[in-house]
């Protein structure tokens, strides 16, 4: 564990970036600002069918966004 | 991020009050047999037949099946117009042109979803370029993309040592190293990518330790290094299988945080991150121009309860508690 280690710091120096004190330096910026996801303030549903039913039952109009992946997820 | 950026403006979020908003995966959509799957085709193809282009957009419809519009655009402007004009003719059906019939119900299908592990470990992870100068107050402005981690309870138990006093520490399971660097230790940062191998990853181990104790609650302490590398496809013939081969990779080096409830046997906080580098490309995962080693980073973190969005790779968790739907 410790050759590897060592070979992996000796090829890129971002391999040699996280320790205990910068963790958290690290840890916020990585993770979505607010304003990256605003589009979640929108109560999307997951599927489809759900979106019809729910449409139905409140008589409103579906807004269907698709993608390849799922847009609440990996696209 | 930038495909979801459209729905980031003020207006279209208010716009968006008047419909009943969904978001859905469009390959099964488009290309399955599933009775959810037949009625989009029907309602925005015209026929139920599968697609074998691209049905990526955003559409309007009524729950009766009538399409009152779309189009695939990223411009904030066209798609507030387009939903005001989907809303102008909204206005002039009736009650029962907006409605399905009587009688009818909408089925659905089985999907990745119902695996959802309710009592196990369920994470985001975010991926996110880095600055090349490696400065952290830089990075947050970085491109990014989101993925969901399953993992069911019993697997789950395999991030903590056997022993949970503190002092003991132990590797992390193999299963659990294998599910993070193959699926999500992954370059999908700008578009998606294709899993590796079993036998693609080297040099990764993760170490677990047990450095505190409260009561039932016990913090764990993660770190190791992760490394994949690719330089030909290796999993066979299935959903993900490239035209080509694509050599390419990532290591990482990566340090996390946990409190474990040992009574409850489930996490009450996870937070890890890994900071790497990631060379060559895939298809699709927008790298065209750029296959020189640079820096990325990952952060994970628990998911908000009931966000049951299947992780990309899902279907190559290659586990019995994942039901394939496509075999129900």
């Amino acid at each position: 564990m410790r050759s590897m280690l060592v070979s992996l710091l000796l090829v890129s120096p971002i391999l040699a970036q996280l320790s205990e004190d910068n963790f958290s330096a690290w840890r916020d910026p990585l993770r979505p600002a607010a304003k990256e996801i605003r589009w979640q303030r929108i109560p999307w549903l997951s599927s489809f069918a759900a979106g019809l039913r729910r449409a139905n039952a409140e008589d409103k109009p579906v807004l269907v966004w698709v993608m390849n992946g799922h847009p609440l997820g990996c696209t | 991020m930038g495909r979801r950026s459209v729905w980031s403006k003020e207006k279209l979020i208010e716009l968006t009050k008047k419909f009943v908003p969904v978001a859905d995966e469009v390959y099964r959509l488009q290309r399955d047999a599933g009775p959810e799957c037949r009625v989009f085709r029907k309602i925005f193809r015209g026929t139920e037949e599968p697609s074998r282009g691209t049905m990526q957009g955003i559409y309007v419809c009524t729950a009766g099946g009538a399409r009152l519009a779309g189009r695939n655009s990223l411009n904030a402007d066209l798609v507030a117009k387009m939903l005001e004009g989907a809303l102008e003719k909204w206005d002039q059906l009736s009650t029962e042109e907006r409605s399905l019939p009587v009688g009818t119900s909408i089925e659905v299908g089985p999907r990745w979803e119902d695996s959802y592990p309710s009592a196990g470990l369920v994470l985001v992870r975010t991926a996110r370029d880095l600055p090349k100068k490696l400065d952290p107050a830089a990075a947050a402005v970085m491109p990014f993309n989101p993925d969901q981690v399953w993992f069911a309870k019993k697997e789950a138990r395999g991030f903590l040592p056997d022993q949970l006093t503190p002092g003991q520490k132990g590797p992390v399971s193999r299963l659990i190293v294998e599910r993070l660097t193959r699926f999500h230790l992954v370059d999908n940062v700008h578009g998606q990518t294709i899993p590796y191998a079993p036998s693609e990853v080297t040099s990764s181990k993760i170490t677990s330790e047990v450095t505190g104790q409260d009561g039932d609650l016990v913090e764990v302490q993660l770190s190791g290094t992760t490394k994949a590398s690719s330089d030909k496809w290796l999993l066979g013939g299935n959903y993900w299988k490239p035209q080509r081969d694509w050599p390419h990779g990532v290591a990482t080096k990566l340090l996390g945080r946990a409190v474990y409830d040992r009574k409850r046997g489930v996490f009450t906080k996870f937070e890890m991150v890994a900071l790497g580098e990631r060379w060559g490309r895939t298809q699709l995962n927008g790298r065209a121009m750029y296959t020189a080693a640079e820096p990325i980073g990952f952060e994970f973190s628990l998911a908000a309860k009931g966000a049951r969005i299947a992780p990309t790779f899902i279907n190559m968790y290659g586990v019995d508690w994942v039901k394939d739907p496509y075999k129900q």
